[in-house]
């Protein structure tokens, strides 16, 4: 079978262990609050997208470009970028040069 | 002086030229209308106006700056130098931008007068502004229903008379739907005909900056303002800049119009479909034809969107971690040592930032996209949503060879009561129908109030008006409803005429 020819009902149901693994992936906590019922709305959603299954799409070419006519190349050139202090600005933890994250394997002796 | 509150920006900028009110005078209705409407509404994340009334106390009419002392709302998911823009977000409270949206930018160098940030719902994901870390948006025409979403902080704000103009985003309708529940005009420019610079992206190949009016006029003045090159986004079109108003009193004589057959969505509401039928109506006795079309991946494209969407959110959000901007747990209320911890801590603290930082629906298409992106799913999900995107876009490209413009309804339903669809997230995502596929085509539209309906109305009655007033000066009783005129790509004076001469017979 063709990469192309997959069909969302041939995936089947996903499963709580799937769940969990998308969930490690996107960075995000599986036990916070709310995450059960959001187990339950993923699925419904899942559900859903089958109706997918039912458009015909031979020889349909996946949309890489959504601009109508093509995009101008701006000289390749330097723009203004943010200082060491604006960027630095908005982190709650930092120090006059670096944003501050817990030190894992080893670290300065500011401790982190 | 509360005539003002009803004044356009054309009207607004007329006065302001002959000297016949002065900029004072109008901050100082909008603050009226803020503090007589605000707490029932919750429209504004933040107020910015008496910042603004200081820079007035020498003032003269300025031909460079001719909207000098009109005030606008901008969204807040737009940077605004200097001043907060949270996205109605936990993980970015606090965030103060070091630099400007170019539609900010735009707006001030045309003299416009920043009144305050919009609420929404979080990142622009949501289609009722209940999704938000500042509580849920309430519609003017009656404050138990919702908004729309996400601009409904900015929809809300014009309807209530804080002010003319009000920047939204859109990505799949986010300025066309609230329009429409707040019986505005709200327009979706082309793709790539307003820089996405400075839009806290959502799905970057759908994104759109554009504003939310009383008037037709008004929407094409506040396009010529934010459109155009700036350098800075690679998607942004190198063209010129239109003057809309030239042609926009032409009528539709010479046009040729499309309705959207909406048989296959039986979930219509039969008051939107009663709006639609009178509004084709009047069509057939103005335009050069009216016929029906089809569109046959329609009923799929929202299945798409709401895979695209997703996928492009969560790589978007995956930057936010808690490290350079927004919120931060604390270590040590995760029992963790700052000085000895391991990556797995590190990842958790990630995630704990993550999760406490971002609500349920930004949560929800996270994870959706993630999904969607992820080994052994991509195939069936994304790209086959991407190939419903190209069937679309071929089915427009040969529609325009037979209408120059489609009408249909914007959405579904009147304004619906609030946390009506909240916990069902595929019922709300219906409410996006008819505004998703233009944003998925990167086609213009613009939403326009259609008429009104009874609150209680089956749809059939004939209107009658309560005395009553609500936080918008007219009937308590009643709600908007939307209808879209829909044009090929950089076809904006078209809708703007079709939209301006429907205005001019049904306002």
């Amino acid at each position: 079978m063709s990469k192309d020819s997959v069909k969302i009902e041939e995936i089947g149901e996903i499963t709580d262990d799937e769940l969990l693994r998308i969930i490690d992936l996107a960075r995000l906590d599986p036990l916070a609050p709310g995450m059960g019922i959001q187990k339950a709305h993923l699925k419904n959603i899942l559900a859903h997208f089958r109706v997918l299954n039912d458009v015909s799409l031979n020889g349909v070419d996946p949309t890489i470009q959504i601009n109508h006519v093509p995009i101008p190349l701006r000289d390749d050139e330097p723009l203004d970028i943010l200082t060491r202090n604006e960027a630095l600005e908005n982190a709650r933890l930092k120090t006059k040069e670096f944003f501050l994250a817990p030190k894992i394997l080893g670290g300065d002796d500011s401790g982190h | 002086m509360e005539k003002i509150r009803k004044y356009s920006i054309e009207q607004l900028r007329y006065e302001l030229e002959k000297g016949g009110i002065h900029p004072r005078e109008i901050l100082k209705q909008s603050g009226k209308q803020i503090n007589k409407c605000e707490k029932d509404l919750n429209a504004l994340n933040r107020v910015t106006i008496d910042n603004a009334a200081d820079k007035f106390d020498s003032w003269s009419f300025d031909p460079d700056m001719p909207y000098r002392g009109i005030p606008y709302v901008q969204k807040d998911n737009i940077c605004t130098t200097g001043i907060q823009t949270d996205c109605s977000s936990r993980i970015l409270e606090g965030y103060v931008p070091p630099y400007s949206a170019t539609a900010e930018t735009r707006s001030r160098e045309a003299g416009f007068t920043l009144l305050g940030k919009s609420n929404m719902d979080e990142f622009a994901m949501g289609s009722s502004s209940e999704y938000s870390s500042h509580g849920p948006v309430q519609n003017p025409y009656d404050l138990s229903r919702v908004a729309g979403g996400s601009s409904g902080g900015s929809a809300a704000a014009v309807a209530a008379g804080f002010a003319p103009l009000a920047f939204g985003s859109d990505t799949g309708g986010s300025v066309r739907q609230p329009a429409s529940f707040c019986g505005l005009v709200g327009l979706r420019p082309t793709y790539g005909r307003v820089s996405r610079w400075g839009l806290i992206a959502f799905a970057s190949s759908l994104d759109q900056i554009g504003p939310i009016t009383n008037t037709v006029r008004d929407s094409a003045i506040a396009l010529s303002v934010i459109e155009g090159q700036d350098g800075r986004d690679a998607t942004l079109m190198a063209l010129e800049n239109e003057d809309y108003l030239e042609s926009i009193e032409n009528g539709i004589g010479d046009l040729r119009v499309g309705v959207l057959d909406v048989s296959f969505a039986d979930w219509v509401d039969p008051r939107v479909r009663k709006v639609m039928e009178s509004s084709v109506e009047w069509l057939k006795g103005h335009a050069k034809e009216v016929k029906e079309i089809t569109i046959s991946s329609f009923d799929h494209i929202l299945a798409a969107y709401y895979i695209l969407a997703p996928s492009e959110a969560s790589s978007n959000l995956a930057r936010y971690d808690g490290i350079r901007f927004g919120s931060t747990v604390d270590l040590a209320e995760m029992g963790k040592d700052v000085d000895e911890n391991t990556a797995a801590d590190l990842l958790d603290y990630y995630r704990k930032n993550r999760s406490q930082g971002f609500g349920s629906e930004v949560t929800r298409r996270i994870i959706l996209g993630t999904f969607a992106l992820s080994a052994g799913y991509y195939e069936a999900y994304y790209r086959r949503a991407q190939k419903v995107r190209t069937r679309l876009r071929a089915e427009l490209d040969a529609l325009w060879e037979d209408v120059d413009i489609i009408i249909s309804p914007t959405a579904p339903s009147p304004p619906f009561k609030l946390g009506s669809l909240v916990d069902d997230p595929v019922a709300m995502y219906r409410e996006d129908v008819f505004v998703v596929p233009q944003a998925m085509a990167g086609v213009p539209a613009v939403s326009i109030n259609g008429g009104f309906t009874d609150k209680d109305d089956d749809g059939i009655s004939p209107l009658k008006k309560s005395k009553m007033k609500n936080c918008t000066g007219r009937a308590a009783n009643i709600l908007p409803i939307g209808i879209q005129f829909t044009a090929p790509p950089f076809r904006e004076s078209v809708i703007f005429r079709a939209a301006r001469t429907f205005e001019k017979e049904h306002a």
